[in-house]
């Protein structure tokens, strides 16, 4: 992975309330390169936030919207994005009170980094 | 027969989308035939230039007109369609879709369009006119959905349907829509305005002693004047209308009350002048079930959204109590907290809706 | 290598291997012993397909130990292969019983990361389970080859043949 995607990857996992950041293989589902907080499973992370991605990407071009940007899952307790294309995808799991617009902001930059 | 002049210009003008097939001169070239009557060609030329420009309002404009010249409405309307979500506050996308749905007795469509473009010009007689016959046929249709009308196998009348097999008219209410026919005729733009306008033309020809539904339309008219009365009782009564409030914000594509088999409970989504909410209802389960799936398995509490962007629009899904889903949508490019706040006030349209069926 | 209880271990591993196949996506899954022996599937339309399979999932797991033994790699976690539109996962665990392998074979509605997730889970919940909690005596050749066609017997009798990709 080279330094300039290693420095974004950084750069998300240090925005406050992100837990864990991901670069993941969205074809295989398996993770490429991650800043994971403690107690963690990137594995797990990775293979269903490439289903997940796989699902909608799927959906949006099904309902003939064109290519899917980005996903954001909200949930109870944190929100989990998922940015970029295939085949590498840019994956961040934070709190539920995180600063999503910073977050999707490096996540964006991340993804650009990848191209 | 073609002056001396106008052969000139549209030498020059042919000449310089030859030199440069990119160059704006393609819209005055086409509008240039289309005086000349040569639709077809104008055609040509248009779509050809919206090829390589396919942003220009004015080109796609001008498309609905030709099309409307060749009695294609639906195409006339995509082509508007296409103008509004270029330039949402466009006057003349906005008149001609309006008129085009007063045209179809869709009358909420209708009225969002032509507000918008009385909005943008106030004093347009076209638009104010239409607006008038619009709220007349409203309320008539309100009145008409109170009455018991007896089973006869007549239809109510439709004053702004298409021309029907004549066919007398049976009751009062059926002889008021006279003054209406005459009314909506004489709204309709002009059909070749010497400006860059483009004109949306209402139904022609319908005279009063002609108009009454043939019956197999008369459930389709019922249908439709029942849809109004639930309308006239409030938006959250009409399936189709439940998230019509939120309409009256540009970014609004549609909302959707689904269940968990992907099946349309209530709303709608339009996208290119088409209703698409069935299709869309039935591919977007598939990631609401992962998203569940997703939640539960990486121990992250049980899902409230998921925001998806895409390159056409920015759709947002929740979960409803009872394994319901609402879905909304709105334009690609909407600020994320937008839609965020719209999502909310689907959810509560949807529950209001959900209270009035029990 | 199992004795007599084929039958047993065929219904309750229905309920593990339809979870993993739903979960995973994938489409055909297979469970069998070192030996080769099945003891559950889901997918496959005939005995003698299955028995093929079992036999060389079995002796790709041999030569694949074999192979990191000489070569001082350690224990391999999974095999994957990956073709023009399906891709093959096989995997060893072991139970205090015996070792297990699972063949999975799924196409682009998985992933390998989905298919390997599962399976992990799939694992646990296998060995947890009683049946493979206690270490098995060893059993003749004859024996084997009875049991091997009993296994099958009562994986594709008529009650079962509804499971399908």
């Amino acid at each position: 992975m080279s330094d300039v995607v290693s420095a974004a990857l950084s750069r998300l996992s240090q925005v406050p309330g992100v837990r864990s950041a991901m670069i993941v293989d969205a074809e295989a589902g398996v993770p490429v390169a991650s800043e994971l907080g403690a107690g963690v499973s990137g594995e797990a992370i990775a293979a269903l936030t490439a289903s997940l991605f796989q699902r909608t990407e799927q959906a949006a071009r099904d309902a003939a919207l064109g290519r899917l940007g980005s996903l954001q899952l909200e949930t109870d307790e944190g929100h989990v994005v998922v940015a970029g294309s295939r085949p590498l995808i840019v994956v961040v799991i934070a709190d539920r009170d995180a600063q999503l617009g910073l977050i999707r902001l490096e996540a964006d930059r991340a993804v650009e980094a990848l191209r | 027969m073609t002056s001396g002049p106008a052969i000139a210009d549209l030498q020059r003008l042919s000449e310089e989308v030859a030199r440069d097939p990119g160059s704006s001169s393609f819209l005055p070239l086409a509008e240039a035939y289309r005086r000349m009557g040569k639709t077809q060609a104008a055609l040509r030329v248009c779509l050809r230039g919206l090829e390589r420009s396919p942003g220009h309002v004015g080109a796609h404009l001008l498309l609905a007109r030709l099309y409307l010249e060749l009695g294609d409405r639906e195409r006339a309307a995509d082509e508007w369609a296409v103008a509004v979500r270029l330039d949402p506050d466009n006057f003349d996308a906005h008149r001609g879709l309006g008129f085009f749905h007063l045209e179809r007795g869709e009358l909420s469509s209708a009225s969002r369009h032509l507000e918008r473009a009385a909005r943008a010009r106030p004093a347009d007689p076209a638009v104010r006119e239409a607006l008038n016959v619009l709220r007349r046929r409203q309320a008539r249709e309100a009145a008409r959905a109170k009455l018991r009308v007896a089973d006869t196998g007549v239809a109510p009348v439709d004053p702004v349907a298409p021309v029907a097999p004549p066919v007398a008219a049976t009751s009062a209410v059926d002889a008021a829509p006279a003054q209406d026919v005459a009314v909506a005729e004489s709204a309709a733009p002009p059909p070749d305005v010497a400006s860059r306008e483009s004109a949306a033309a209402p139904a022609q020809g319908a005279s009063p002693a002609q108009v009454v539904s043939p019956p197999q339309g008369a459930a389709q008219v019922q249908g439709a004047a029942a849809a109004e009365a639930r309308r006239a009782g409030g938006f959250e009564r009409d399936p189709a209308r439940v998230f019509e409030p939120l309409s009256v914000e540009a970014p609004y594509l549609g909302g959707l009350l689904l269940d968990s088999r992907g099946l349309v409970l209530a709303g709608s989504f339009r996208t290119d002048g088409m209703e698409r909410g069935e299709m869309l209802g039935a591919v977007i389960g598939a990631a609401a079930e992962e998203a569940a799936r997703t939640a539960a398995l990486l121990s992250i509490g049980p899902w409230r959204g998921i925001l998806m962007e895409t390159e056409r629009a920015l759709l947002h899904v929740a979960p409803l109590e009872q394994n319901l889903f609402v879905l909304t949508a709105a334009v690609h490019g909407t600020p994320v907290g937008w839609m965020l706040r719209a999502a909310e006030r689907a959810a509560k349209l949807a529950r209001a809706f959900l209270e009035g069926e029990a | 290598m199992r004795r007599g209880d084929i039958g047993r271990l065929n219904e309750l591993l229905r309920e593990p291997m339809r979870v993993f196949v739903r979960e995973s996506r994938a489409h055909i899954a297979l469970l069998v012993n070192a030996s080769g022996q099945v003891l559950a599937q889901h997918g496959f339309v005939g005995r003698y397909h299955v028995m093929n399979v079992a036999a060389l999932a079995a002796a790709a797991n041999a030569s694949a130990r074999l192979l990191a033994d000489l070569t001082g790699a350690g224990r391999w976690h999974y095999l994957h292969h990956a073709g023009r539109s399906r891709q093959l996962f096989l995997a060893p665990f072991a139970t205090p019983s015996e070792e297990l392998i699972l063949v999975a074979i799924f196409d682009e509605s998985s992933t390998l990361g989905l298919v390997e997730l599962f399976f992990q889970r799939f694992a646990s919940e296998i060995r947890r389970m009683p049946e493979f909690a206690e270490v098995l005596p060893p059993v003749s050749a004859s024996a084997f080859e009875g049991e091997l066609e009993a296994g099958l017997d009562r994986i594709f009798a008529p009650q079962q043949s509804g499971e399908g990709a």
